[in-house]
């Protein structure tokens, strides 16, 4: 016991890992005491993630750090520490992965065994790749993380699901073997270090900034995914199981909003300056275009999907607005989308349960047979859409009040996307629940089961806490997004490259103040 | 400096090739048996074989732990590199013994000769491994291929045998040819075959008239080491002897005879080749760029998977050749991470080939890739540990595989090959795609047709046991690995 209270961070990782090999262990055909041992073990990190919440200082600097020579010969070390981003996201994971497994208890039936012990190994993955502040440990981390969701997607997946599977594997793996080529440049760079801390430190030259930045941020735009590498997130999102969507749209969608908050920015201020108009545009077009392709899905589960997509642009407006705000905006919105995205995909997955369409034309009045279910996705389409009082009002507030102030063009575009998700997710609920009967088999339909209340409660309580006492969460990350901005606004190191146009300090300053 | 003869201490010279010593005598006592016993399949010969291998293994584990204090022998050398990689070869050799057993005896087909063919080539590279002078590589390449060509048309009443033995002797002789020609030019330019003479002498004989002679000459000896080593454009034989030659004989062509033929040409690289430069890294980049490109975009549409195995360790050498160039500036450096890169893909290859064995012991061989469907289901094990392997060659951390092309991509960073590592690791990408596919059709296809699950034949559980272990605990924990490499080159 000693030892993990003093080794928190680690044990938080690998307590999943343990949970995995325990499943692995339990013969596949008690399949309960599998389900039993996997919930268990989850619940018991986020207990312990509730303890390292505890004892956050909020300085700012990475706390909770943990060093171990991993491959000292090449300067590889086992490097964890959290700032106040990471905890946030890492309690979002812990948080997450108990609802998921309880939302499959019903929904997976074969392959039990291989099912939990994936997403335990899925759950240590995530942890690593927030915790890790070795650059070299990231990439395993964020490379582990890929395995496991491939195989949720493929084997438990719907009917198009190896396509889905085999196009999330592919898109992945190309912005991550360009990150690698990129990180082995970098560390070269830096004398082999992998030192997150050292890297920041060092001055690297324009030209080299400008490529890491782009191999990096390739890498970290596809994950998030920016238009256009988004084309994955819809077939993956559409055929993987409830809790695969769960995890992916509340999870590994914010490793790549990380990457860029923890790698891209910080460690290249200069490209982040030089491609700050292209992401901005990106993210914009991203939050129009995910809402207007999501209005015309006739799939509920497709239409959440790029809804995904319009979110996550608000979340890469405000970190490249580089107000901090807009920032604190930003992260609180990674764990906002992640609540009410996971809940959206969850209650898609009940529907899905009891009538097994996706198809909104399917649907129509089920309101009346299934009032509670109806009030809490109505509840949660208005957290969806940024009502006030609830949770996403309070990111998408504070991203567009700070992106008002250093990029208002971006910002004016921007708030249609407001009104969009409003349009497309309201309309999605009058066609489902609201209305005649029209469809005989929505006759009779069996409403919330207790395990469901247990799957749905928690989310709803923090959508609402949020959203109504911003506040402590708030102060958790502002040392840490103010360190993130004074390293990602850094332009004082500018050194004379070879052979571009030289970058002044004027040029370089006035976008950005 | 060459010892002269009668400076050589004898008792120390067959103290130090006592492992090689015991192959031969294991050879010679094979091919005793074969010809005066009758009887086919006993296990007598295989585990004497075997335990040969085994033997052979632990005494130059010995000599790689207090290596000799003047390595040089003549024409041998024996360094901890020669030891280091001939204790990869003996593995490799020792999987394909143990490989070979059920294999053959499947087939009904356990002929003794079988194990003292393997136990020759063995030997040869023996030879290969602690080659000092040019002509001691040229004998240790045919020693190792002449008794692979046989093995490899060992099956005689099946046609892809045959097929797969013929063109592999055509097309080794023909390199074979190549090998001696640029032996003779580079004897001719510089006076001498001794590798290390060569390295000295490398430098005044390019500026001399003896230039061209000598450049003709390497690039002779690249030639024959690129068929050797199934490197493009060198490469069109391998797909169809690895897919025609029994597949423990395939094992044994993609580990250990690529092993020993890439630390040859790494010695030779070392001394030889190195003084010409800019010449070399650009041949040598070339070379690998398309033998990466080239192996991946083949192995994407094969539907066979010991072709998509062959073709997959196609774009390995041409992953090794990325550190090639680097040895220019960094010697070390890049003979370190090609040891540990040669050591990965013998774990990862050899594995993922005992599981080709293992599906092909019943009534057919399941070689088509749709084959494997339902394997998830009916053989979780064996499905999980494939995954694993492709997993690794993949190089999807924490496995060898990634690792090793981390290790070797570094160093090709650290000389400036920055483009041709960005190539490389598009072509990581690239290979997610055949890589996956088998994993598709494992877990995500149901089965076909209902197959029973034949008990795992205990040869093919031992030697799954030692890779699968081996990839996960050596990518895990590098760090070993990475002493024993240090400590070799």
């Amino acid at each position: 016991m000693d030892w993990i209270y003093s080794h928190l961070l680690t044990s938080i990782i690998f307590l999943p890992l343990v949970g995995m090999v325990i499943t692995l262990a339990i013969p596949s055909r008690f399949e309960k005491q599998i389900r039993v041992v996997s919930l268990v073990v989850s619940s018991a990190v986020l207990l312990l993630v509730a303890k390292l919440w505890m004892q956050f200082q909020a300085t700012g600097e990475f706390e909770f750090m943990e060093v171990v020579p991993w491959i000292p010969s090449v300067q590889i070390f086992y490097r964890v520490g959290i700032d106040g981003v990471a905890l946030l996201l890492i309690a979002l994971t812990a948080f997450l992965t108990p609802i998921a497994i309880l939302a499959s208890w019903r929904e997976i039936d074969r392959n039990v065994k291989a099912f939990h012990a994936l997403m335990l190994l899925l759950e240590t993955g995530m942890l690593g790749v927030f915790a890790a502040v070795d650059i070299f440990l990231f990439y395993v981390f964020w490379e582990i993380v890929l395995i496991p969701m491939y195989f949720l997607i493929g084997v438990w997946g719907s009917k198009d699901r190896i396509r889905a599977a085999l196009k999330f594997f592919i898109f992945t793996m190309a912005g991550s073997v360009l990150m690698l080529a990129a990180i082995l440049y970098g560390s070269n760079a830096v004398g082999g270090s992998f030192d997150l801390v050292t890297w920041y430190a060092h001055k690297f030259g324009l030209m080299e900034q400008l490529a890491l930045f782009g191999a990096f941020a390739i890498a970290f735009a596809i994950k998030v995914p920016m238009v256009p590498f988004h084309t994955w997130l819809p077939d993956a999102h559409t055929e993987a199981p409830t809790a695969g969507s769960v995890i992916l749209a509340g999870v590994l969608l914010k490793m790549g909003t990380y990457g860029f908050y923890r790698f891209a920015m910080p460690l290249f201020p200069l490209a982040v300056v030089k491609f700050a108009p292209l992401i901005l545009t990106l993210s914009v077009i991203g939050i129009v275009y995910g809402g207007l392709v999501a209005m015309v899905q006739p799939d509920v589960k497709r239409l959440v999907a790029y809804s995904s997509v319009s979110h996550l642009g608000f979340v890469m407006l405000g970190l490249f607005s580089l107000q901090p705000e807009a920032v604190q905006g930003a992260v609180l919105q990674m764990v906002n989308h992640g609540l009410s995205t996971g809940a959206l995909f969850l209650m898609v997955g009940m529907l899905y349960d009891r009538r097994h369409t996706r198809m909104i034309a399917d649907y129509g009045g089920v309101a009346r047979t299934l009032p509670v279910l109806a009030a809490a996705f109505i509840l949660i389409t208005f957290s969806s859409i940024g009502l006030p009082g609830l949770n996403n009002f309070v990111g998408e507030f504070l991203i567009l009040l700070g992106s008002f102030q250093t990029r208002t063009a971006y910002a004016a575009v921007s708030i249609s996307g407001v009104f969009i998700s409003a349009i497309y997710m309201l309309w999605a609920v009058q066609r489902v629940f609201f209305g005649e009967i029209t469809n005989e088999e929505n006759q009779k339909l069996p409403d919330l089961r207790v395990r469901e209340y247990w799957v749905l409660a928690p989310i709803i309580i923090f959508i609402f806490a949020i959203g109504v006492w911003p506040k402590p969460w708030i102060t958790t990350i502002e040392r840490s997004t103010n360190a993130f901005l004074a390293l990602s606004k850094r332009i004082e190191m500018v050194v004379p490259a070879p052979a571009p146009a030289p970058v002044t300090l004027n040029e370089v300053k006035s976008p950005v103040d | 400096m060459i010892p002269q003869l009668q400076q050589i201490n004898w008792f120390a010279f067959f103290n130090l090739v006592l492992p090689w010593i015991v192959v031969f005598a294991a050879a010679v006592i094979t091919f005793l048996t074969a010809a005066l016993t009758e009887e086919d399949d006993s296990l007598f010969i295989p585990l004497l074989s075997l335990a040969a291998v085994v033997v052979a293994f632990g005494i130059s584990w010995q000599r790689w732990l207090s290596p000799p204090e003047t390595p040089v022998f003549g024409m041998l050398i024996f360094d901890r590199l020669a030891f280091f990689v001939w204790l990869i070869v003996l593995a490799a050799a020792a999987v394909s013994i143990l490989l070979s057993i059920p294999y053959l005896a499947a087939r009904g087909f356990s002929k003794p000769e079988y194990y003292g063919l393997l136990l020759l080539s063995t030997l040869g590279m023996g030879c290969l491994v602690s080659a000092g002078d040019l002509l001691m590589i040229y004998l240790g390449i045919e020693t190792m291929s002449l008794a692979v060509y046989v093995l490899a048309g060992f099956l005689r009443f099946r046609a892809a045998s045959n097929e797969a033995a013929l063109k592999y002797f055509l097309i080794g002789a023909f390199a074979s040819a190549f090998l001696l020609m640029g032996i003779a030019f580079i004897f001719g330019s510089a006076g001498t075959t001794n590798l290390s003479l060569l390295a000295e002498r490398s430098v005044d004989v390019l500026n001399s008239e003896g230039r061209s002679f000598y450049l003709f000459g390497m690039a002779m000896l690249l030639i024959g080491f690129g068929f050797k080593v199934a490197a493009v454009p060198f490469h069109a034989w391998a797909p169809d002897v690895y897919d025609g030659a029994p597949t423990p004989v395939t094992v044994f062509m993609a580990t250990a005879v690529k092993a020993a033929a890439f630390i040859a040409f790494l010695r030779l690289a070392t001394t030889t080749f190195r003084a010409s430069g800019d010449l070399w890294i650009q041949i040598i980049t070339a070379i690998s760029i398309v033998t990466m490109f080239a192996g991946n975009l083949a192995a994407i549409v094969q539907e066979n998977i010991k072709r998509m195995l062959a073709y997959s360790s196609i774009a390995h050498a041409g992953y090794i050749l990325v550190a090639f160039p680097a040895i220019v500036n960094d010697p070390a450096g890049a003979g370190r991470a090609i040891l540990f890169y040669l050591f990965a893909y013998v774990l990862m290859t050899a594995g993922a080939f005992a599981i080709v064995v293992a599906m092909g012991l019943g009534e057919h061989e399941h070689t088509d890739i749709n084959h494997l469907a339902g394997l998830g289901k009916r053989r979780p094990l064996l499905a999980a540990a494939l995954s694993l392997f492709l997993l690794s060659l993949l190089g999807i951390p924490p496995t060898v595989g990634f690792f090793g092309k981390y290790y070797l991509f570094l160093t090709a960073v650290k000389s400036g090959f920055i483009w041709l590592v960005v190539i490389a690791v598009i072509n990581s990408a690239l290979s997610a795609y055949f890589y996956l596919r088998p994993i598709v059709v494992m877990y995500f296809r149901p089965a076909e047709e209902h197959l029973p699950a034949e008990p795992l034949n205990p040869a093919v559980v031992a030697v799954l046991a030692i890779t699968s272990l081996g990839v996960t605990y050596f990518g895990i924990f590098p760090s070993n690995l990475l002493a024993i490499v240090a400590r070799s080159f």
